[in-house]
């Protein structure tokens, strides 16, 4: 649009007039066009968020220093850099500043913190990762020893509670080596020195705590405890505790101990200390053992006194190990003897009034497909 | 009425049916599942059967009133009521899979007659490989079989045998398996160990020496131990799942790459525990207490020496490998500090198999471990983690 439209006399301009008078001269007039109130749109602007990359390709960062800020992730966070609520990428670790694109996901931007100033990103998929430790050592002792005995908030609180199973698991020690300590000296009067005394105690001790853990037998808790023995002394040798001449006495000195003691003491399945029995002494008792079960204490409802005797008899020392105890308790102490037994059953009982002694049972019947009430011996279940 | 062409057709085609018939019928007669040890028709392994006497002879025969002997409580044992019509269909169904596997065994009969005049080396492995599979599905519908594999422990089945391997290995891979491949690649075993593992064993870890419960028993892979806990060389079960026929050699390495390295303010990994030459084969599967006693010193080729985290040093992994070997191996004096494990892998030609991990942190019983094994005493770190780069 040209400034002025010579001949039309007058122009108007946003706000002014250009008029031309007679004498050819160009006087201006402002008119009132003031706008009151602002205009509603284009008013959204608002100072630049100063966006855009902090650091650059290769320059060095610490750990919490900003990379990147950007709306949306522009670029994503890679090897020890992070990425905040708002997007802004930071770094975690001290290193150089790599911008690069990772294989697995070719269509991002990444920026990577690389520890090492020509170590490139990202880390091949197959190499170990570069890691770096920064915990500093303190140099001085007595700091040292003070951050040494320091314990978190749990640790602190758990104390009494672990000075408690110490101190219980030291008292149940304590009893068992005193009753291990008679066994051997009164029941099969065995002369040992103070020392042996005391490597026969801490053996059983040993081959006790192991039975009594499930699934380790006997056999494997002495090889176990042999070993545990071995093994200390390699220790103590390589420590230099022990020359190579100790070494090999007390190795052979304890192998002969472990042989002087197997054929006189073991353990059973219950982690006790017992005599020991030759393979043939124990299957004959356990032949003689299951006879008497077999022909005394089948088939028949057993008295407390029998039962108690029976319980015994399965328990015999040393005899029995705990899958065979399992299997006979099953067989010979059942928790209900089967309807099968006679004198199990008592047959036409007042189900109101029942005998002393007699508990009332509804059974069925596979023969007639039906119920009926009968009365079984109190002894009959293992818990009355 | 038929032509004679058509007749005599007829009778070929018949004598060819009758004569397969006659097969199967004469398969059926043998009652497969029961042979064992058996020289007069196939020899299968007395293990194949159900182990505990009155539950199998409940299960082969009908049932009775006094109810299935697999129920061992008495009562509930009352209770069961077979299905309808069970013992037909439960015979009719067992003599269909018996006769089945009959045809198997004949199969796998001329297979290892075929192995026994096969000379090329490609062909005997493929055979090898076929008769395992065939033993694999002669057996695998088997109840008595299923039944051992189910409801016993996996410790007393018999892994001499095809399809108990099978199974276990199908056990394997639906828990064990994963969590195991999880732990090594959420704690970055691979790669900071060894580049990426494709796991072919079934790799068990425990320390037998402990005297609580707690820690006697099979370490879940990436739990965190007590340094007392492991102060001892550990029980380590390799359980290899295809046909192992003469011992096969294995290493074990254990390694810690999170030992710190003031130097460079990084890692440095170290060898823990070295063994090679171990001999195994599918049923002897386990380096235990008994073995190290016996042969330890053979097999040992770098003592076993607990992690003993200082304090604040943070988790480290106790990073284990086993591997196979082509053959045996004379491994001289390998350095435990600075220990470079890819470069040991490559330079013996070990083939990694299968792997296991757990962590330690610095533990009240630390320094007592390090005094047993003449370690000296710790060093004590800053709580707080400082800033300071890696030191090139």
């Amino acid at each position: 649009m040209s400034l002025f439209r010579l001949g039309s006399g007058s122009y108007h301009p946003s706000g002014s007039i250009l008029q031309i008078t007679a004498l050819k001269n160009v006087v201006q007039i402002r008119t009132a066009t003031k706008k009151v109130s602002g205009s509603k749109t284009n008013k959204n602007d608002s100072a630049g968020r100063r966006l855009g990359p902090k650091v650059h390709e290769g320059n060095f960062v610490k750990p919490g220093q900003i990379i990147m800020r950007q709306r949306g992730s522009k670029i994503h966070p890679g090897e020890n850099v992070k990425i905040g609520i708002d997007h802004t990428v930071y770094a975690v670790e001290p290193g150089y500043v790599h911008f690069y694109h990772d294989p697995f996901h070719p269509l991002r931007k990444y920026v990577g913190v690389s520890l090492k100033k020509n170590l490139p990103l990202p880390t091949p998929h197959f190499a170990p990762r570069v890691r770096r430790f920064g915990y500093e050592l303190i140099e001085d002792p007595s700091e040292a020893v003070k951050e040494e005995q320091h314990m978190s908030r749990k640790e602190y609180l758990y104390q009494p509670k672990l000075d408690e199973l110490s101190k219980a698991r030291e008292e149940n020690k304590s009893n068992l080596l005193s009753k291990f300590n008679e066994f051997i000296s009164k029941e099969l009067s065995l002369e040992l020195g103070a020392k042996d005394l005391n490597l026969t105690l801490e053996r059983y001790y040993n081959v006790h705590e192991l039975v009594k853990l499930k699934g380790m037998s006997v056999e494997s808790a002495e090889t176990q405890t042999t070993y545990n023995y071995v093994h200390s002394l390699k220790l103590a040798k390589a420590r230099g505790d022990l020359s190579s001449e100790e070494f090999e006495d007390s190795l052979a000195h304890y192998h002969d101990l472990v042989d002087q003691l197997s054929k006189k003491i073991t353990v059973d399945a219950t982690g006790a200390l017992t005599k020991y029995l030759s393979a043939e002494e124990k299957a004959s008792r356990k032949d003689e053992i299951i006879e008497k079960l077999e022909t005394e204490y089948s088939n028949r409802v057993l008295s407390i006194q029998d039962k108690i005797f029976v319980g015994d008899l399965i328990a015999t020392p040393g005899v029995f190990d705990v899958a065979e105890r399992e299997d006979l308790a099953k067989k010979y102490l059942p928790l209900v003897v089967p309807l099968t037994v006679p004198g199990s059953v008592i047959e036409n009982i007042d189900a109101r009034k029942p005998p002393k002694g007699v508990i009332v049972q509804r059974i069925f019947d596979e023969a007639t497909r039906s119920t009926r009430v009968v009365g079984r011996p109190k002894e009959v279940f293992a818990t009355q | 009425m038929l032509s004679r062409i058509s007749l005599r057709r007829f009778s070929v085609l018949g004598a060819a049916k009758a004569a397969q018939k006659a097969e199967v019928d004469w398969i059926a007669s043998k009652n497969q599942w029961s042979y064992f040890n058996d020289e007069s028709y196939v020899k299968r392994s007395e293990s194949l059967k159900l182990n505990k006497p009155e539950i199998r002879e409940s299960l082969l025969s009908n049932s009775s009133e006094s109810g299935p002997a697999s129920i061992e409580n008495y009562s509930q044992r009352l209770a069961y009521h077979s299905p309808v019509a069970i013992d037909e269909t439960f015979k009719m169904a067992y003599e269909m899979l018996e006769t089945d596997a009959g045809l198997i065994y004949k199969n796998i009969d001329r297979f290892r007659a075929k192995l026994k005049t096969a000379t090329d080396e490609k062909e005997i492995e493929f055979l090898k490989k076929t008769i395992d599979k065939l033993l694999v599905s002669a057996e695998i519908s088997n109840p008595e079989v299923l039944y051992n594999a189910t409801f016993n422990p996996a410790s007393t089945l018999d892994m001499s045998q095809p399809v108990y391997r099978q199974l276990a290995k199908e056990k394997w891979e639906s828990y064990d398996l994963m969590i195991t491949m999880q732990r090594l690649e959420q704690l970055h075993v691979i790669p900071d160990t060894l580049p990426t593992l494709e796991p072919k064993v079934d790799v068990k870890v425990k320390f037998p020496h402990n005297l609580e419960e707690e820690f006697s028993s099979w370490v879940t892979p990436g739990e965190i131990l007590p340094a007392y806990a492991v102060a001892q060389p550990p029980t380590i079960q390799i359980q290899e799942f295809d046909t192992v026929e003469s011992k096969q050699l294995y290493s074990v390495l254990i390694v810690n790459p999170d030992t710190p390295d003031l130097a460079t303010n990084s890692f440095s990994t170290t060898l823990q525990y070295g063994l090679a030459n171990v001999p195994l084969d599918n049923v002897d599967n386990v380096i235990d207490t008994k073995k190290l006693l016996e042969n330890g010193d053979k097999f040992t080729f770098k003592d076993y020496v607990p992690l003993v985290p200082e304090k604040n040093a943070q988790n480290q992994r106790a990073c284990l490998w086993v591997f196979k070997q082509n053959g045996e191996l004379s491994i001289g004096d390998v350095a435990r500090e600075n220990f470079d494990i890819r470069a040991f892998v490559e330079t013996h030609g070990l083939n990694a198999v299968g792997a296991h991990v757990w962590r330690q942190h610095f533990d009240r019983s630390v320094e007592t471990v390090r005094e047993q094994y003449g370690l000296g005493k710790g060093r004590v770190f800053r709580r707080v983690r400082g800033t300071k780069p890696i030191i090139e």
